[in-house]
């Protein structure tokens, strides 16, 4: 009997930039990718994005500056000997001080993404840091609340994706019920090395998703065909990738010799569409693929209608 | 005198700043470099998985 959970994700959407996850206390100057209101280590509702907090260090900075100009400006006035000198003075401090000021305003955009870079290049320890804690504490709520571990996994994946993460989640993954409607991944949680519940995960997702299996989904596979071969469900897992693999000529055409392995296996939906798929375009390389089809349509199919 | 030597200074300055910020421009940053270079130092030096 399975032990799968039924469960419901919260909507995410993966921002364009992976900064974008990233926010900063004002107050103590923590960073953190997951979506809280109050700073986990000060308790105050001062967190901003890293964005804005760069920008409004950048126009800080720019203001003194201009501030200072300003300053220098009235000094010269207050020094001047006669009428004249604090007029020429006053009147060629405030031209510097307008041309300053235009030329900090066409610049601004550019000042506020150094001011950022300078920011995340300097606190890289400190981002480093926060989002370990960050981690810490989805891996604390595990026990109690599965989906909001794996939902805050999501979110530092974002930023952090290197195989441990990507591990967490794909163990935490394996005990959820996945559905079409869920906010699935799979490039995403690709690893290095072969993990036999990835290979599940794949093997589902194969089922539930077949738009998700991609290029490299299916370079992973047929790296460690073998191992997934030896697993339990392994042929069933290797068959759905297949199938999967037929949705589109290019992966038919680039992963021939592996469809090919599987392709006796193959449900009739995938074989149909790979039938037609060699019936199209006849003069491609198939590798064989296409002999092989042609002689199962001959022994399975041949009496179908599907296939007249 | 000391009026124009003082705005002579503020001339200085504002000449440097914007001379600073003219050479700031010809390498104008984008938000796409910035993300890999985030991306590439949490991740170790690798870009991670896109």
């Amino acid at each position: 009997m399975s032990k799968k959970k039924p469960v419901t994700f919260r909507p995410f959407k993966a921002p364009r930039y992976s900064f974008d996850k990233l926010r900063i206390c004002r107050r103590c100057g923590r960073y953190t990718a997951l979506n809280e209101e109050r700073c986990t280590k000060c308790g105050k509702a001062s967190l901003v994005s890293v964005e804005h907090y760069a920008s409004a260090r950048a126009g800080r900075k720019m203001h003194t500056r201009l501030l200072l100009v300003l300053l220098l400006t009235l000094v010269s006035v207050y020094f001047g000997d006669s009428t004249l000198q604090m007029a020429l003075c006053g009147a060629g401090g405030l031209l510097l001080t307008g041309l300053f000021y235009y030329t900090q305003r066409k610049v601004r955009q550019n000042e506020n993404l150094r001011a950022l870079e300078h920011l995340l290049a300097y606190n890289i320890g400190i981002i480093k840091e926060g989002l370990e804690l960050n981690r810490q504490e989805a891996v604390s709520v595990l026990r109690e609340n599965d989906v909001l571990a794996y939902e805050k996994l999501r979110e530092i994946a974002i930023l952090l994706r290197g195989d441990r993460v990507a591990r967490q989640r794909v163990a935490l993954l394996h005990g959820f019920q996945l559905r079409k409607d869920m906010d699935l991944e799979m490039e995403q949680l690709l690893l290095r090395e072969f993990e036999p519940l990835l290979a599940e995960y794949i093997g589902e997702i194969a089922k539930v998703r077949r738009d998700l299996i991609k290029d490299r989904t299916l370079r992973y596979v047929q790296a460690y065909e073998t191992q997934i071969r030896q697993m339990d469900k392994g042929i069933a897992i290797l068959t759905g990738v297949a199938g999967a693999a037929v949705r589109m000529k290019r992966y038919a055409l680039l992963h021939s010799r592996f469809i090919g392995r599987y392709v006796h296996e193959l449900p009739k939906d995938r074989f149909l569409r790979l039938a037609r798929l060699i019936e199209a375009n006849p003069y491609e390389p198939w590798n064989g693929l296409d002999q092989t089809v042609a002689e199962i349509r001959e022994f399975k199919y041949r009496w179908d209608p599907e296939f007249q | 005198m000391i009026s124009y030597v003082i705005l002579g200074v503020a001339f200085l300055y504002v000449v440097i700043h914007i001379a600073i910020y003219a050479s700031r421009q010809r390498n104008p940053l984008t938000r796409d470099d910035m993300d890999e270079m985030l991306l590439a130092t949490l991740n170790g030096g690798d870009k991670g998985h896109e």
